[in-house]
């Protein structure tokens, strides 16, 4: 057993269960959530609480699913979702290739206007946006979202793409066009596919922050038929009463289960575009 | 573009014909066909983030009060009512405290974690992807979870704190103690943002640094001290800023735990700003102080600039 009289041994042992704490931080609190929402109400009320489901139902599942009005939440949220960072990416995109290529007059104040709003929270702007959206009669309506969406991450998509475009040669492009290309034509065949992780790491950003946002949905919404998911995962109180605590766990699971797996899937890309709105912002 | 090669140029388009004839810039076909590319996001950006700022700047001049008809100017006076009221004040301190309180825990536990995870350990990816998951899933999603931890009589706090010995704590309902709990979580939301940012820094030190110091008899916090901390201020720069700013406007996870409450015990700016536009409908207030909290963005990203410039 000399190992265990090697101080590295115990140095490296004290070190991996540190880790394990962080980790168990980090993921505890989502564990209990889901642990919670496999269970049944006579066990959530039970004490001493169970680490895991003792008879794991779908009970929950089954009410958020067929008590409220989940999938529209989520088909609200998915088309919201899905605009905004369509938008977000082809404006980016053609932005970010004007400032990359071009020299033109006034490029540097344009650019400014582009970058600095980006300064601009949401929580500002809530109060003049409601006045806006009412005055026009659009509260309650996709656009009221999108719109604000592709706004709050267009600076940052720009940015990111101005960077992707100018670490592609011009002579690329130019020996494209001379051999018929027009100048879309070789933005779409030649350059674009060259930013592709450019593009993969805004459109993850966009992602992220529309089907998360909330401040501007639970302003501009209040019919049951528009709401998106966080403001229908807020509201889940009012639903179920404040002590459902299974009912209200499976929500979160239900909420939260697109953006983990999406994570999963692209985490690399995704630790890029967390990174670079705020490192390059 | 005709009208800058017409019979009276002005200053501006000599200017700009020099310009494009020393290869300052393209030809003016080029300048149309950028504008072009850039209108439609400019468009975008002005008309959902530089107009309703300005908009709100323009009503917090006025007196705008749905419950009452007419809308008199009246200059700076809701700003000398808001600055002069103890509303704001509290709610200022509030935010100070919140900020400070998040700040502090989300940057240590993110520098603690990264410095874990920047050994040799099995499973690396997996376990970053891990201590990542709190800054993916929404607000909402946080608050939520936490209000469930902290439940007062079902949650599993309380109970680990029961089965210890202790007592209850109504995290939620006592004034320090509900601070203290939205401080948690959005410390628990925050921290994998600076594990994100210090690992990436930690690990473009140079090795062989530490195996130098090692050499030579320098112990951790020697080695901390003298090479990592230099190494890897620019990102630890970019974290507090990033953090300040995520603090500052934070709103949801607070709204979904707390409200503001119990009283106004956690009410930080912004939340007092929703309050003030959308609870009892003083549109003029609420433009005042999403004003004001601009301008704190403005003077924390000023300092942003400043601070990277220098630090270069």
């Amino acid at each position: 057993m000399s190992f265990l009289t090697r101080p590295r041994f115990w140095r490296n042992a004290i070190l991996n269960v540190l880790t394990f704490v962080a980790v168990a931080w980090a993921v505890g609190p989502l564990v209990w959530a889901v642990s919670s929402s496999f269970k049944a109400l006579d066990e959530i009320y039970s004490f001493p609480p169970t680490l895991l489901p003792v008879s794991p139902t779908l009970d929950n599942y089954q009410l958020i699913l067929e008590g409220e009005n989940f999938f529209r939440y989520f088909l609200n949220s998915g088309i919201v979702t899905a605009v905004s960072v369509v938008i977000t990416v082809a404006l980016s995109l053609l932005g970010a290739y004007a400032f990359a290529r071009f020299k033109f007059p006034f490029r540097s104040i344009l650019l400014m206007l582009i970058l600095v709003p980006r300064i601009i929270p949401s929580i500002t702007r809530v109060v003049p946006l409601y006045q806006l959206w009412a005055e026009l009669e659009m509260l309650n309506t996709y656009t009221a979202l999108i719109l604000p969406y592709a706004a709050d991450a267009l600076p940052i998509g720009i940015w990111i793409l101005i960077g992707f475009f100018q670490a592609i040669p011009k002579e690329l492009e130019e020996a494209a066009m001379i051999d018929g290309c027009s100048r879309f034509g070789a933005l779409w065949r030649i350059i674009i596919p060259l930013t592709l992780p450019g593009v993969v790491a805004v459109a993850l950003f966009s992602f992220l922050r529309s089907w998360n946002e909330f401040i501007l949905a639970f302003t501009f919404i209040d019919t049951d038929a528009m709401r998106t998911l966080p403001v229908a995962h807020y509201q889940v109180f009012e639903f179920f009463g404040i002590r459902h605590w299974g009912a209200i766990n499976a929500f979160t699971v239900l909420a939260a289960l697109p953006i983990v797996i999406f994570f999963l899937i692209f985490e690399k890309h995704l630790v890029r575009s967390l990174t670079a709105g705020s490192v390059k912002g | 573009m005709s009208q800058l090669s017409g019979t009276t140029p002005s200053p501006l388009a000599a200017r700009i014909r020099r310009l494009v004839r020393d290869g300052v810039y393209d030809k003016p076909a080029a300048w149309r066909f950028s504008y072009l590319l850039i209108l439609p996001g400019l468009f975008v950006i002005l008309t959902m983030l530089g107009i309703p700022l300005v908009y709100a700047f323009v009503q917090s001049l006025y007196d705008v009060d749905l419950l009452r008809p007419g809308t008199p100017f009246v200059g700076l006076q809701n700003y000398v009512d808001v600055l002069s009221s103890s509303a704001f004040w509290s709610s200022l301190r509030l935010t100070a405290i919140f900020v400070a309180g998040t700040m502090t825990l989300s940057f240590v536990l993110g520098m603690a974690t990264s410095l874990l995870l920047n050994r040799e350990i099995w499973g690396f990816g997996m376990l970053r992807a891990m201590v990542i998951l709190p800054f993916i899933v929404s607000e909402i999603t946080v608050g939520i979870t936490w209000r469930w931890l902290f439940a007062p009589d079902l949650g599993v706090i309380n109970a680990v704190l029961s089965l210890a010995g202790g007592d209850p704590v109504r995290w939620l309902s006592e004034p320090n103690w509900a601070m203290f709990s939205v401080i948690i979580a959005e410390s628990w939301r925050l921290t994998p943002f600076a594990i994100l940012i210090l690992l990436a820094g930690l690990q473009s030190v140079d090795r062989s640094y530490y195996e130098a110091a090692r050499v030579d008899g320098a112990n951790f916090w020697h080695a901390f001290r003298h090479i990592t901390i230099p190494n890897i201020k620019p990102q630890m720069l970019i974290t507090l800023i990033y953090l300040s700013f995520a603090c500052v406007n934070q709103f949801a996870i607070i709204f979904s735990l707390t409200g503001g409450g119990p009283g106004q015990s956690t009410e930080v700016v912004a939340l007092y700003m929703y309050d003030a536009a959308f609870g009892n409908f003083q549109f003029s207030l609420g433009s005042t102080l999403a004003v004001l909290l601009f301008i704190v963005n403005v003077v924390l990203s000023l300092t942003y600039m400043r601070v990277l410039r220098t630090d270069d």
